[in-house]
């Protein structure tokens, strides 16, 4: 089943085209990420699935049910869509619980019973059911918005960047403790984020955004291991690129031998290596001789700029904590694992 | 498209005054304008909108500065003390003086007069913006290597510009509009030339022409302020809950502090208040006409609650449109409502007079009419309350709403009604007082046997009646009081600054 379906959603406003043909399915029961730099129009994309704004041409369909498309538009209160903004947005004049219940109708809504039960789901405890949002750090805020957005029992859940006004160490805790709430209710989650990491290990699926068209969507693994082209790759992670010929998924370059996934039918090619894939101090024959320029060491682990002494080369590789070389010595360099290929035009 | 109708509503004063421009013609226009008469009334205006925006923006900022962050004692008297002089409207305050003293006729007395009455307007919007200003940017200045007097010039003064222009803008309007402070104090200006005129001749040609050149310094001021409030944004930047700000310890300086402190609340409040009950008790007109007392009190109460939600029901929705879908049409309306503050009571009284004869006959002589000309008068007040209040709930917490199931009016009551109620009534309140104490428009426009507080009063005092005078000001006073209390405590401040 999927949640949400978009069919060449296009949307410009004024004479700058935010949105230039979209398609997207998410699957249910997922959290799936569209990740991109700001400007690319992601938050966009949100407003238009939460039906804030109506697109120029396109469909959106939630479930079965056509929201808007072929001359039809279901206004946000009736697609029983959740929303978490930026920040939150909790409601200022309202406590935690009076929040929490804003979206219940009726007797659920005076009578709080839930509040509790969701409040767990965040990870919270019950004693800031009184408080009022500004009494609140900014991960509670978040947790708050959304547990308010699950209160009325969602299918969807649309996250909007929720996690960039956060620091970095509230930042993985209350990323984690959404997707555990989100599974837990068995809640399908789209999530913008402009945070590469963020998108990879929170995401079930991520799409990549670019200039208002998806670059590529597919699993994290998938996106980070073999992206569609040069410029996911890059936007994803880092990246050190080699330029060399393929022969028979084998290709011999400043950086020794390369093993090419499979699919590349040979010529020249240009090559995507990843920072962990550089091995230092290995006796593999394949390797090179680098020189250690610095050193950024971070504890679990460190980065190890290098430069190669044959072709002067640049690069940065990414190294366990445990044994860090020393600037200004000399090491063997190889690289491990495959690395995918991309034809030279593109 | 309501916008744009209440736009026109408050533009009848300039459409009446271009409508009579163009049927005189070209020629006359210039022989009625071109004249010594008019140069040293232009001449006069200016000297005492300048002089009194400059005494105003010192008096208001340097007290605002002393209350809001320094060690001064007695802050919280002096805070309510400060705003109390918007309770004594400033004819009010000319007779307390004028009645004591001949003195203060004359261009010293009208711009000390006029500024003790109106230097609270520009401390309001001050003393809530440096409550607000971010402690960390000084703390840099300081740790820059700035003393506290180049920090203040170069961290603090720049960043209460909005304030401070705003708040001069409104009291450069408040003296164009000017009329009877300045009547009482013998100083003509462009207002009480224009009363004189149309009172020796009824809709003579040369009030008319006076009004348009006044318009147009009204024009002019508004462009002026655009221009210097420029495109510069001075937000907080960051979240997090505001810390305190430490408070500048005074020291030996307490003492002269308090000093200047305390003559300034003694010459705005004290000397007008003084005065008030000096005649209440010994004037030999004194009487106390209570039925007379109620009665007109009653109608004055009745006229400012019906022009405070008039003026409200017309600002909402312009000042929706400025808040929420800023663009160059919108600020155009928005600054459209400002002429009416600035175009004296009777230039808009008679514009309504001519506007009801010819199209609205059945309103003419009725309350109707009065309320409309309080509401045009006094729709700029209501839109700085009402865009303060509108910011207050960003379109953020509408989409939140609309997605947890809230059709548009669910979310109006929930949300936005909530968020901006108290901005809301701060602005009911200011527009409740002025009214209560408006005088000019009143005199003209109120239906034959309606009194209100502000034209027996003045009936009084052109009679030299003083101590007949004083229990209608006392009432006037003790009528805008509370409201006046209201706009001391920080919530209600926030929201009309």
């Amino acid at each position: 089943m999927t949640a949400v379906t978009v069919r060449n959603l296009t949307k410009a406003f004024g004479s700058s085209e935010v949105l230039r043909g979209i398609d997207l399915m998410v699957p249910e029961e997922g959290v799936t990420a569209i990740l991109g730099p700001s400007g690319c129009g992601k938050t966009t994309l949100l407003r238009l699935i939460a039906g804030f704004d109506a697109p120029d041409s396109g469909e959106i369909l939630l479930g079965e049910q056509l929201v808007c498309g072929n001359g039809r538009f279901v206004a946000p209160q009736h697609r029983r869509v959740g929303y978490v903004p930026q920040e939150g947005a909790l409601f200022p004049h309202l406590d935690v619980g009076d929040n929490i219940t804003f979206g219940l109708l009726g007797r659920a809504r005076r009578g709080g019973h839930r509040v509790e039960e969701l409040l767990a789901l965040v990870g919270l405890d019950s004693v800031v059911r009184q408080r009022f949002p500004h009494q609140l750090s900014g991960g509670q805020q978040q947790r708050v918005a959304l547990a308010r957005a699950l209160a009325p029992g969602p299918s969807l859940i649309l996250l909007d960047e929720p996690f960039s006004s956060l620091d970095a160490g509230l930042r993985e805790g209350t990323g984690r403790a959404v997707v555990a709430a989100l599974k837990a209710t068995h809640t399908t989650a789209v999530l913008v984020t402009h945070d590469q990491s963020e998108a990879l290990s929170l995401a079930d699926q991520v799409a990549v955004m670019r200039d208002g068209t998806l670059a590529q969507v597919g699993t994290p693994h998938e996106v980070y291991r073999a992206p569609a082209d040069l410029g996911v790759a890059e936007f994803v992670g880092a990246a050190v690129v080699v330029d060399a010929d393929v022969v028979d998924g084998s290709a011999s370059s400043d950086l020794g031998r390369l093993h090419v996934t499979a699919g590349y039918d040979g010529g020249r090619a240009r090559l995507l290596v990843r920072p962990e894939q550089i091995e230092l101090g290995g006796s593999s024959p394949a390797g090179v001789e680098a020189r250690v320029v610095e050193v950024s060491y971070f504890g679990h682990d460190a980065a190890v700029h290098l430069q190669v002494l044959a072709s002067g080369r640049l690069l940065t590789a990414r190294v366990s904590g445990r044994s860090v070389p020393v600037p200004d010595t000399l090491v063997q360099v190889s690289v491990t694992g495959q690395v995918a290929a991309y034809s030279p035009e593109v | 498209m309501l916008s744009v109708l209440v736009a026109l509503v408050a533009l009848i004063p300039l459409f009446f005054v271009l409508g009579y421009v163009v049927s005189s013609g070209w020629d006359q226009t210039v022989a009625l304008i071109w004249r010594p008469r008019v140069g040293e009334l232009l001449s006069h205006t200016g000297v005492l909108v300048a002089g009194c925006v400059a005494l105003s923006a010192v008096l208001g900022t340097g007290t605002a500065w002393l209350v809001e962050r320094t060690t001064l004692p007695g802050r919280r008297v002096w805070n309510v003390l400060l705003v109390a002089p918007l309770a004594v409207p400033a004819f009010v305050n000319s007779f307390g003086w004028v009645s004591l003293t001949a003195r203060v006729e004359g261009y010293a007395g009208a711009l000390m007069i006029v500024s003790l009455s109106y230097y609270p307007l520009v401390y309001l919007p001050v003393s809530a913006m440096l409550r607000g200003l971010d402690p960390a940017l000084e703390e840099t200045a300081a740790a820059l290597g700035y003393g506290p007097w180049r920090t203040f010039g170069r961290v603090v003064l720049p960043q209460l510009r909005p304030a401070l222009l705003g708040g001069s803008l409104i009291v450069a309007l408040h003296i164009l509009a000017e009329f009877g402070a300045l009547q009482m104090l013998r100083f003509p200006t462009l207002t009480t030339a224009i009363y004189d005129q149309y009172r020796s001749s009824f809709n003579g040609p040369a009030a008319n022409m006076l009004a348009g050149v006044l318009l147009l310094s009204c024009l002019l001021l508004l462009t002026l302020e655009l221009r210097l409030r420029g495109h510069h944004h001075y937000s907080r930047l960051g979240g997090g809950s505001a810390r305190t700000i430490p408070r500048r310890r005074l020291g030996r300086a307490a003492v002269p502090s308090l000093v200047a402190v305390g003559a300034l609340t003694t010459l705005a409040l004290g000397v007008p208040l003084g005065s008030l009950l000096f005649w209440l008790v010994t004037g030999s007109s004194t009487a106390f006409p209570v039925g007379d007392l109620v009665a007109t009190a009653a109608t004055s109460l009745g006229l400012g609650l019906g022009g405070a939600i008039l003026t409200m029901a017309l600002a909402f929705p312009i000042a929706w449109l400025c808040v929420r879908r800023r663009g160059r049409l919108t600020i155009l309306l928005e600054r459209s409502t400002y002429f009416g503050n600035a175009v004296p009571g009777i230039v808009v009284a008679l514009a309504l007079v001519t506007v009801a004869i010819r199209f609205a006959q059945p309103v003419y002589q009725t309350s109707v009419l009065l309320v409309f000309a309080y509401a045009i008068m006094f729709l700029p007040r209501a839109m700085v309350s009402v865009r303060a209040a509108l910011d207050q709930a960003p379109p953020v917490l509408d989409d939140v709403a609309h997605a947890l199931g809230c059709g548009p009016l669910e979310t109006l009551r929930r949300v936005t009604l909530p968020l901006i109620a108290p901005g809301l009534g701060a602005g009911a309140a200011l527009v409740f007082l002025a009214v209560v104490t408006e005088l000019t428009a009143t005199l003209l426009l109120a239906p034959i046997g309606t009194r209100t507080l502000a034209t027996q009063f003045w009936s009084n005092t052109s009679s030299i009646a003083y101590g007949a005078a004083a229990p209608y000001a006392a009432l006037m006073v003790i009528l805008s009081a509370p409201v006046t209390l209201l706009l001391t405590t920080d919530r209600w401040r926030s929201m009309s600054a």
